[in-house]
């Protein structure tokens, strides 16, 4: 505001000579019943939205009455807190300051002034120093004279202004080899950051552990004096995480859950503090209510999968219609979740974790229009997690390192300022990673636990054309999942679920005792009708007692409409060798097959092959006449031996010397029997291939209906493993 | 350039006085004396580059005593005050709230995890973490003995059997025992184990609200209205204690028949449970510590002495040498007196995160550190 002469005067000399020709107790009163309108008139104004009017009328108000203290305070705050640091609002800071000045002069005992005059400071640059001075002097006399709320917001803020430091000195590493960390051989140098964390630099021990400690002080002292005073508990929250915590973040929050603070971020907090503790259950009801409590924009935005996806998925999940993209949420958390078996959806839990974790770590009230997973360190954080390493370079530059990938993304703007971002051209290389990697668990345990599941589906019709009968062979490999475990028995929980995409349902539990130890595999197979539709279908082995006992397996069961006149096949089977029966089949049922789980036979073993044909004309004679053809062709050789067996090996089948993509068998045959009333035609046939090579194979069976002339065709990869392995 | 020298020492001066309002006499003292030293150095500094710029003829624009002089010891004096301040704080953050400061000889073995819980009996420890159990040497220089119940998940909670050479662990999933030297790990029940204890005949175990006691070979079950969060045994009284989310409730065992006996409110959580032969006390977490002298719990009234306040948080709770002592997490561990009042005599900051208490049959006491992942004996100076 620029200075004006006449206004000087009019603040000086009016007041004073009003004041002197007033009757003092008619004018006393009717100032500060005309003040106290202004003020309170202004307040609605600025309720509404209305600030220049608001300040209008307190400019009103303190040029009427220069020392009315009411209106001296909310000018001042108003003009202080409307400013933004930096020298181009020196003008309104200035003013705000003359306002607030002259009211803590005369009203010593009102702690608001100094504590607005310590929130001045702080965006006043060059005397920042002395905020702390004013912010101490108010929480003092708030203190003396019972003044709670400003008591409680001093304390906050000086706990503000250390933690800041603190943020500012932990993870500080120091140079040991006289290098500084170059950004950009970090963007172009694979290694390069690992070489420099372990050989050029150290972490410096208990760096900000004192301002860590002094302002986790200053927050309790603003709880202590305000216990509804919900930012200095989460920022306690934050403080807290950083040491493991976890009971103690409970306890700051439980106070305020209890009274289901609208504040998410509590929410948010303390369940992340459960989760880490292993109660998953509770942090599950947690993060639900936290969601429920944050605007409608963020929520949104947090359930969505915008960030977690590779931008060309994004966009298109963006477009979906609302209920459809609530569909596919759905979907990708059930696909994401290591084991459908536990009650938690352990995947969406560290996802609701890491936003939890930016909440606290990059969310301040100067970036409070901006949410911490929006940040650039924020994203990071909820693609990969929170990095086992956290580098902050001497040069104001922080390193986030992941060693299991080998990734590092490093930002320019220390820990301590919201606004770090990507330096150099790592926002390129983020987008890059993005593309390949959209979103990692590796942070998260079960995760790495859980094994997969050998196992063979195949569809047959089902009673009629409006259902198959799905066939599953899975199997335990119980050795494996309970290798090194030192017990003398337990139980693996087999379970399967299905459903359409979006959700799936339990359909078999099994609890398979487990006596150990053990070298035995449990087959699990089942037989299901199900109606025509696209599904997928989960497998699951649990022991929640055993660390490593957990495997899955998932498919996607497309069943799609038949169509009964047509010919056609069902998917081949493949099963021990049974002998031949000489009995015209009718169904599966009747061939007695023992599927093999794993679509892996052994050299030198005989399998038996076994597929369902439909809508087969039959002649004259009611027979049927087709001609198979059964080819089996290598399509990848798996090489055993020692490194330059297998490197020599990988030659020759580049140079096309090796049989890969030779046909390794073909049969062909004609089968004439009577259809008898069946609705199908099954097929079996036994097969070996000998000491053919150990690898990748695939089957092909192709029916030719002699009287129509139509043909059909369907295949199956399976796998030879080497003669002395045990095999199924 | 007295003058300019007076008014560098002023500034930087004035600003800790003024900075320091709140602090104590001594803490200014520091600040001012710091200040000066710094001042003086940068003059000293100063003065060499009088000699060595030949008494400031070839000196240049910036002369020793008009520009030399102030702007070095400026900076001396401004850094001395910024170094006063950090100690200041370093030392502010290393004094306990209440009590002495105590410093004890720590004897101490790494853990390949952070201890969930531990147990000593004559000369073996049993840890239990993450990583699974281990057996130590409660010697003179802990160290692992070896590794049991490898792979198994979620266990958090351990102790020595003490009417067969075992150990008993309870975790997410299952109660389990095997022995101390070899054997496989037996699956004694099933469910989540909130709390075990074990007494020279037998054992407690407790799955949410349902507490499970074996005696010789007998055993049975009581429901509890509370979760149960803790047991102990006390060995003085010969009885089973429980600890609820508000209680702490007797458990006999009478004719094999598990019955709830006496019950204390606690008004808070019982998160850890301790007894010497005068008092029994617990740990509520963040509502203190509650202790009740064992002559008065048969009497009508029921005196509960109480902690509150501080420590801040209460992990465990142990008598050592006469005294309770408190595991109070990042705060330390904490040394109280419970008679004539309820009072903290002194704190340890020497350990980073006190979370676990045990005494061993020779009145030493062991505790669990979770930030370092170590096991230490300490023993005073």
């Amino acid at each position: 505001m620029p200075f004006s002469p006449w206004r000087a005067v009019r603040r000086a000399v009016l007041p004073a000579i009003i004041m002197a020709t007033a009757p003092v107790t008619a004018r006393s009163v009717g100032a500060q019943s005309e003040t106290a309108q202004l003020v309170s008139a202004s307040l609605a104004k600025l309720d509404m939205g209305d600030t220049a009017a608001a300040l209008s009328m307190l400019k009103t108000a303190t040029d009427r009455y220069p020392q009315d203290p009411g209106a001296l305070y909310w000018r001042g705050r108003l003009l202080a807190r409307t400013s933004a640091s930096g020298v181009g609002n020196t003008p309104q800071r200035l003013l705000a300051w003359r306002l607030l000045n002259r009211g803590s002069k005369s009203e010593a005992d009102d702690p608001r002034f100094l504590f607005e005059m310590g929130l001045l400071r702080l965006k006043t640059p060059l005397l920042r120093f002395e905020a702390e001075r004013f912010l101490l002097r108010a929480r003092d006399i708030a203190a003396r004279v019972g003044d709670s709320t400003t008591q409680s917001e001093a304390a906050y803020e000086l706990g503000q202004i250390r933690e800041r430091r603190y943020r500012t000195t932990y993870h500080r590493y120091s140079y040991t080899g006289g290098i500084f960390f170059d950004q950009f051989a970090a963007l172009n140098r694979m290694h390069y950051v690992r070489e420099f964390l372990q050989q050029s630099s150290r972490p410096i021990e208990n760096a900000g552990a004192t301002e860590r400690h002094e302002a986790e002080e200053m927050y309790r002292a603003a709880l202590k004096a305000n216990s509804g005073h919900s930012p200095s508990a989460r920022a306690m929250l934050g403080l807290l995480y950083d040491q493991r915590r976890y009971d103690e973040m409970t306890s700051v929050a439980r106070p305020f859950l209890r009274d289901s603070t609208p504040d998410a971020r509590l929410w948010f907090g303390a369940a992340l503090a459960r989760f880490r503790a292993g109660d998953a259950a509770t942090a599950t009801s947690w993060f639900a209510a936290g969601l429920q409590r944050l605007s409608t924009d963020d929520r949104r935005e947090v359930l969505d999968l915008g960030s977690l996806l590779r931008v060309g998925d994004s966009t298109r999940v963006a477009g979906l219609a609302d209920g459809v993209r609530a569909a596919t949420v759905t979907a990708f958390w059930e696909a994401a979740d290591p084991l459908l078996s536990t009650p938690e959806n352990e995947a969406q839990l560290e996802y609701y974790s890491r936003v939890a974790f930016t909440m606290l770590n990059y969310e301040d009230r100067e970036t409070a229009h901006r949410s911490g997973w929006r940040t650039d360190r924020g994203q990071v954080i909820l693609r990969y997690g929170e990095p086992p390493t956290v580098a902050l370079m001497p040069e104001i530059i922080t390193v986030f390192w992941y060693p299991e990938t080998e990734r590092s993304f490093v930002f320019s703007g220390s820990l301590g300022f919201t606004a770090a971002v990507f330096a150099g051209d790592f926002r390129e290389l983020t987008e890059a990673t993005r593309a390949i990697d959209p979103f990692r668990l590796d942070n998260l345990a079960l995760a790495h636990q859980v094994d997969s599941i050998s196992h063979q589906v195949a569809r047959f019709r089902g009673n009629d054309a409006s259902e198959y009968e799905v066939i599953t062979a899975a199997r335990l490999d119980v050795a494996t999942l309970y290798k090194g475990v030192d017990l003398d028995r337990s139980a693996l929980n087999w379970s399967m679920r299905l459903g359409s995409p979006d959700r799936m349902r339990l359909i078999e539990e099994v609890t398979v005792p487990v006596t150990l130890p053990s070298i035995d595999n449990e087959v699990m197979t089942s037989a299901k009708l199900i109606p025509v539709g696209d599904y997928r279908l989960r497998m699951e082995a649990y022991d929640p007692g055993v660390r490593n006992a957990a495997a899955r397996a998932q498919v996607n069961l497309a069943l799609p409409k038949m169509d009964a006149s047509k010919l056609s096949s069902s998917d081949i089977l493949l099963a021990q060798r049974v002998a031949d029966s000489g009995r015209l089949l009718r169904r599966r049922s009747d061939a007695a097959l023992q599927p093999i789980p794993a679509t892996t036979v052994a050299q030198r073993d005989t399998f038996a092959v076994y597929w369902e044909n439909y809508g087969l004309t039959p002649d004259a004679n009611g027979d049927v006449l087709a001609g198979v053809k059964i080819v089996i062709t290598l399509v990848e050789i798996v090489r055993v031996g020692n490194t330059a067996t297998r490197l020599f090996g990988n030659i020759v089948d580049v140079v096309g010397l090796s049989p890969e993509g030779d046909q390794t068998l073909s049969i062909s045959f004609d089968r004439n029997e009577p259809l008898s009333g069946r609705d199908r035609v099954p097929m079996l046939v036994n097969l070996g291939l000998g000491s053919a090579p150990v690898g990748r194979y695939r089957l092909e069976i192709t029916v030719t209906d002699r009287v129509s002339g139509t043909r059909t065709t369907s295949r199956r990869d399976f796998s030879l493993s080497p003669f002395d392995r045990p095999s199924l | 350039m007295a003058m300019l020298a007076a008014v560098s020492l002023a500034l930087p001066c004035l600003s800790s006085v003024t900075l320091a309002q709140t602090a104590v006499e001594q803490k200014v003292d520091r600040r001012v004396r710091y200040a000066v030293t710094g001042a003086l150095a940068g003059a000293v500094l100063a003065g060499g580059f009088h000699f060595a710029s030949d008494r400031g003829r070839s000196a240049g624009n910036c002369r020793p005593a008009s520009c030399a002089l102030p702007f070095l010891s400026l900076s001396g004096a401004i850094s001395g005050v910024f170094i006063a301040r950090e100690l200041d704080a370093a030392k502010r953050a290393a004094t306990p709230r209440v009590g002495e400061s105590d410093r004890y000889r720590l004897t101490g073995t790494k853990l390949a995890a952070s201890p969930e819980s531990f147990d000593i009996r004559d000369s073996l420890i049993a840890a239990v973490s993450d990583s699974g159990v281990v057996i130590l040497s409660a010697a003179e220089q802990p160290r692992a003995l070896r590794r049991r119940a490898a792979g198994l998940n979620g266990l958090n909670l351990i102790a020595f059997r003490l009417d067969e050479p075992s150990v008993l662990i309870g975790g997410t999933s299952a109660l389990y025992s095997t022995g101390v030297e070899t054997g496989t790990v037996t699956r004694l029940l099933g469910g989540s184990v909130s709390a075990i204890a074990t007494s020279p005949t037998g054992w407690l175990s407790a799955s949410g609200r349902m507490v499970h006691v074996a005696a010789g070979l007998t055993r049975d079950s009581v429901e509890l209205p509370a979760l149960v969060l803790s047991a102990h045994f006390d060995a003085t009284g010969r009885r089973w204690w429980v600890g609820t989310e508000n209680s702490l409730v007797e458990i006999t065992m009478r004719d094999a028949r598990a019955a709830l006996g006496q019950q204390l409110d606690a008004s808070a959580p019982v998160r850890a449970i301790t007894s010497s032969d005068e008092w029994i006390a617990v740990a509520h977490g963040e509502s203190g510590v509650s202790a009740w002298r064992r002559s008065t719990l048969r009497e009508g009234v029921i005196n509960t002495v109480r902690l509150q306040g501080e420590p801040r948080f209460a992990f465990d709770v142990a008598f050592a040498h006469g005294e309770l002592f408190i595991a109070a997490g990042t705060d330390g561990l904490f040394r109280a007196a419970l008679d004539p009042a309820a009072r903290i005599l002194g704190v340890s900051r020497q350990l980073p995160f006190v979370t676990l208490l045990r005494t061993d049959g020779l009145g030493r006491l062991w505790v669990g550190d979770r930030l370092r992942s170590e096991l230490v004996r300490v023993d005073k100076p």
